[in-house]
């Protein structure tokens, strides 16, 4: 019977959940005005802290931050206990997580992702394509293919570095982006 | 074990992917420890490798290996005795033999719909040659057959770990490369799990790259999921999508 399988192997696995990161706050690179000027926002992070709901738009990633976007609602680091989640829809969102260099292709489709969430939002930049990797014109060039980084596109909150950034380092920067601390 | 453990959770049984992305994550978290990164980006250096396995790395990664494959049989084990899972991933998505021929499908999908190719055993290059690798197949093309098809290359890969570690050869990384002179083409073509991944380079007179031509297997499966979906219920889109786990990246290539 799958049921005392699947309850001998739960009980033999044990919890694997780790503690979460602090958040990295020297990944912000702009503060909102809004923040300091609007007292309403600080009020709104003191009563819901942590628990933020994601959109993920791929601006032309490989995908390897993808992978480590995915390992993020796995046990070891249990996202959804900590009370982040994936929306569907950027309606539906708080934070705008942008992987890739912003294909051309894209542009468009990321700027009108970005305007349909509702404010307060914030943008967590993840990976070296995504920041730029510290290169002018970012590592895949302003050319005909690429923008170069997403803040060549649309205000970016944090930038996570990395290729790809690991799970730990992604959620340190996403907590760093909504963390009442300034 | 990502694909697994999705496939779990696609049909509600999140209890697989907890399980599937915790040995995932595990087994990342030993790359980076023995080889410098999870998913062994720029370890293969044109010319060779760029880091090396000591005894204690290849004692380790042996082990792993082995406390994965317990791990991977017990749940194999459950996954084949939960009826519902098995309800829903029978007759589900699937792609005959005839329409996988003519269309194309290559890799782990394909040989799920008796496309016998696999150019580890076909056309083995080193280390293959020595290794003798056995090719997973199935005849109904579902989603179970793609299933059935990833938990046998789980062991096989294991045991290919094990063969490769133990013939590791002493000697240096890699070999440095000469600077080419005049035009040239070269040609790059390797297994990759959705197929065969070829790059096609020439380059010019002045030692400049004159012509690319990456392709990506997915380029050729990504129709074939479409002919899979035909016919099936909305909710077992999900199922039969990371069935096949192409590449949304690959296909703009």
């Amino acid at each position: 019977m799958a049921t005392h399988l699947i309850l001998q192997k739960i009980f033999k696995t044990g919890i694997v959940s780790e503690a979460a990161p602090k958040a990295d706050l020297s990944l912000r690179t702009r503060e909102q005005e809004s923040y300091t000027q609007n007292q309403l926002h600080a009020e709104i992070l003191k009563v819901f802290g942590q628990a933020v709901s994601i959109r993920c738009v791929d601006a032309g990633s490989c995908n390897g931050c993808e992978l480590e976007i995915h390992a993020l609602g796995g046990p070891h680091y249990n996202i959804e206990g900590l009370g982040v989640k994936f929306a569907a829809s950027p309606r539906h969102a708080d934070i705008l997580l942008v992987t890739g260099p912003v294909s051309r292709n894209l542009e468009i489709a990321l700027k009108r992702t970005y305007d349909a969430i509702p404010e307060p939002k914030w943008v967590v930049a993840m990976g070296d394509c995504a920041g730029g990797c510290g290169m002018a014109g970012g590592l895949f060039g302003e050319n005909y293919a690429s923008c170069g980084k997403i803040s060549n596109v649309i205000p970016v909150d944090v930038e996570v570095p990395g290729c790809p950034p690991t799970p730990t380092a992604l959620l340190a920067g996403i907590l760093a982006a909504v963390s009442g601390g300034r | 074990m990502g694909d697994l453990g999705y496939l779990g959770n696609d049909a509600a049984l999140s209890f697989g992917f907890m399980q599937f992305w915790r040995l995932r994550e595990t087994w990342l978290r030993q790359s980076a420890s023995l080889f410098g990164h999870r998913y062994l980006f720029d370890r293969i250096v044109p010319g060779g490798v760029a880091c090396d396995l000591n005894e204690s790395g290849q004692v380790e990664l042996i082990a792993s290996a082995d406390r994965l494959e317990i791990e991977v049989c017990e749940l194999k084990a459950i996954y084949d005795e939960h009826a519902g899972l098995q309800d829903r991933f029978a007759h589900t998505g699937v792609v005959k033999p005839a329409m996988a021929a003519r269309l194309g499908l290559t890799g782990l999908a394909g040989r799920a719909s008796a496309q016998a190719w696999d150019i580890r055993a076909q056309f083995p290059q080193a280390p293959y040659d020595q290794l003798d690798v056995n090719m997973a197949t199935a005849r109904k093309g579902d989603v179970l057959a793609r299933v059935e098809v990833r938990f046998a290359e789980v062991h096989e890969s294991l045991r290919l770990i094990r063969e490769i570690v133990k013939r590791l050869p002493s000697g240096a990384l890699h070999t440095p490369l000469e600077t080419v002179h005049g035009v040239c083409e070269g040609l790059g073509w390797v297994a990759g799990w959705r197929g065969e991944v070829l790059v096609a380079v020439r380059i010019g007179a002045e030692g400049k790259l004159d012509r690319v031509h990456p392709h990506d297997p997915s380029w050729q499966n990504w129709p074939l999921l479409e002919v899979g979906t035909l016919g099936n219920i909305v909710p077992d889109f999900p199922l039969i999508n990371k069935s096949f786990n192409l590449s949304y990246s690959g296909q703009d290539l």
